[in-house]
């Protein structure tokens, strides 16, 4: 989800063509604020933000995004330049993310909703609204790095710029993550609680495997090993639950097969991976107990 | 000490185990044990018996002194030399049998062989003939909660001769079985030592055992002060 919001009043209207773009069969939704125009100073425009109204559309697929055909010159961003004859020539500009596309229709019902007769359609704030919020931080980014005149926020930074200005403690803009690695530990550490009640439930089996010529080593590592299966396994069904409710929204979205297929496999590697990685870290230090107990003393015992 | 070749020597050796202000459990122990010998370790309960046996079987090593298996120093080992020499070298039989449960009598037996990479069948063959001379031919695919506690004893000696190790130590092998199967374990161990030329290092408070051991060695406080020829 970002906002983006352009530099208001800059560039002339200029008249463009159509330019062709791909129109896929993805749906999320945008919301635009579209301004009124309220008349002319000096040459520019004069947006009447008061009655912006909110135009919400079908729009969102997943791997591009494009505003074309800027009609409105703008040195920095370059996007239209004198040909070689010197004049004034269009040169669309492309905002190119993986994750949002805008089809052309929808694009066009954009301008057709907010350009008053007989000027060339301008949009300068629009909201992003996304299914997936994980993606949200990587659109914003995308679309600032496509849009180097603009300013473009994600929703908690947007929140927690709104609660400064208003005296508040601000949400950290990286929440997501510290809730991630929080997440982790406690799983973590949940594990290791797991793993050592394992080993001291099976320390007779280690310690008799230890007799018959097991080396502390082997037995660390056939811990490690069982800590990874497990890990694995929990991870596989943690993220097949997730995912088939997942695939069922994409599915009612009318995402295709294709996609949702390479969408499973990307998070199913990245999850997968993370979380067996995470078990062999947090595995070490009951495999260590298992490979350090007294022996001798464990087979005395009944 | 018979005239026969030493296999197994401890030098001067102490065991300090680290708890409060620390606890000796074996003190400036020396002994010898000869190719053949059946020897017998007993004593007070506390005296270091049992610790002497991790010791000598290279479960555990002394804080002091050297313990030799025929010219091999245990100090010169790492922990994956000492596994090398359980083994290939030790056989251990326990109190309580120290069976895996989730294995049959012959996956249990098997287990130390395939560990030193005996191929399959081979290993099959040699658990088959060692379980027969043990008394249970017919008993090989059993788990050891469908055995009784002399039939579980067997298995672990069984488990404990397959790969032909220069020792056998056994750890109070008959402080959990009546005196029937007491007599009978003992009887086998006599007839492995015999027959076998099997060596072994027995601790055990049973009177019934002196009658069987070449050599007894009672201890006390961590160190020897007896012992009967």
């Amino acid at each position: 989800m970002a906002l983006m919001q352009g530099p208001r009043g800059s560039g002339v209207p200029a008249e463009g063509t159509r330019p062709q773009y791909p129109v896929p069969g993805l749906h999320d939704s945008v919301t635009v604020q579209v301004p009124s125009l309220a008349g002319y100073a000096d040459g520019h425009p004069v947006w009447n933000w008061d009655d912006a109204r909110s135009i919400k559309l079908q729009v969102i697929g997943l791997f591009s995004f494009r505003v074309g055909e800027k009609p409105y010159i703008d040195e920095e961003t370059g996007s239209y330049v004198r040909d070689s004859e010197g004049k004034m020539e269009m040169v669309p500009k492309y905002l190119e993310t993986e994750d949002i596309f805008i089809p052309e229709e929808t694009w066009w019902a954009i301008w057709e909703e907010i350009a008053p007769e007989g000027t060339s359609p301008r949009a300068y704030q629009f909201n992003v609204v996304l299914h997936d919020m994980a993606r949200a931080e990587q659109v914003a980014e995308d679309l600032a790095g496509g849009l180097p005149g603009s300013t473009v926020r994600s929703v908690p930074e947007q929140v927690m710029i709104g609660q400064r200005a208003r005296g508040q403690a601000g949400v950290p803009a990286d929440m997501s993550t510290v809730l991630l690695i929080a997440m982790f530990l406690v799983a973590g550490l949940l594990l290791v609680a797991n793993m050592y009640v394992l080993i001291m439930q099976r320390r007779k089996e280690m310690a008799i495997l230890k007799a018959v010529g097991m080396s502390g080593i082997q037995v660390m590592g056939l811990i490690l090993v069982e800590v990874l299966f497990i890990g694995l396994a929990g991870a596989l069904l943690g993220f097949t639950a997730v995912r088939l409710v997942v695939t069922g929204v994409l599915l009612v979205s009318e995402v295709t097969a294709a996609e949702i297929g390479l969408l499973t496999l990307q998070t199913g590697a990245l999850v997968v991976g993370s979380s067996t990685l995470m078990a062999a870290l947090f595995g070490v230090l009951p495999a260590y107990l298992a490979m350090k107990q007294t022996t001798m003393e464990v087979l005395r015992d009944a | 000490m018979p005239d026969s070749e030493v296999i197994l020597r401890a030098d001067e050796i102490t065991k300090i185990y680290l708890v409060g202000a620390g606890v000796k459990a074996v003190d400036h122990l020396s002994m010898e044990v000869g190719r053949g010998e059946f020897k017998l370790v007993t004593g007070p309960s506390g005296c270091g018996k049992s610790t002497l046996l991790g010791l000598l079987g290279g479960l555990d090593r002394p804080t002091y002194g050297e313990i030799y298996l025929r010219d091999q120093s245990y100090s010169e080992l790492s922990e994956n030399g000492l596994a090398r020499l359980r083994r290939t070298e030790v056989g251990f039989v326990f109190q309580f049998f120290n069976l895996l449960n989730d294995l049959t009598a012959r996956e249990n037996v098997e287990l130390p062989m395939r560990l030193v990479g005996v191929q399959m069948a081979e290993a099959g063959d040699r658990c088959a003939d060692l379980l027969s001379s043990v008394g249970l031919a017919e008993r090989m695919n059993h788990y050891p909660h469908e055995m009784s506690g002399g039939e579980q004893q067997r298995v672990a000696i069984a488990r404990a001769l397959a790969n032909d190790p220069a020792v056998v130590l056994a750890d109070e092998p008959t402080g959990n079985l009546d005196s029937k199967n007491s007599a009978d374990v003992m009887d086998l161990f006599r007839r492995l030592n015999e027959e076998r030329d099997q060596t072994f290092v027995v601790v055990s408070h049973d009177e019934a055992a002196h009658d069987y051991a070449s050599e007894i060695v009672h201890m006390q406080d961590g160190a020897i002060c007896r012992v009967e020829v």
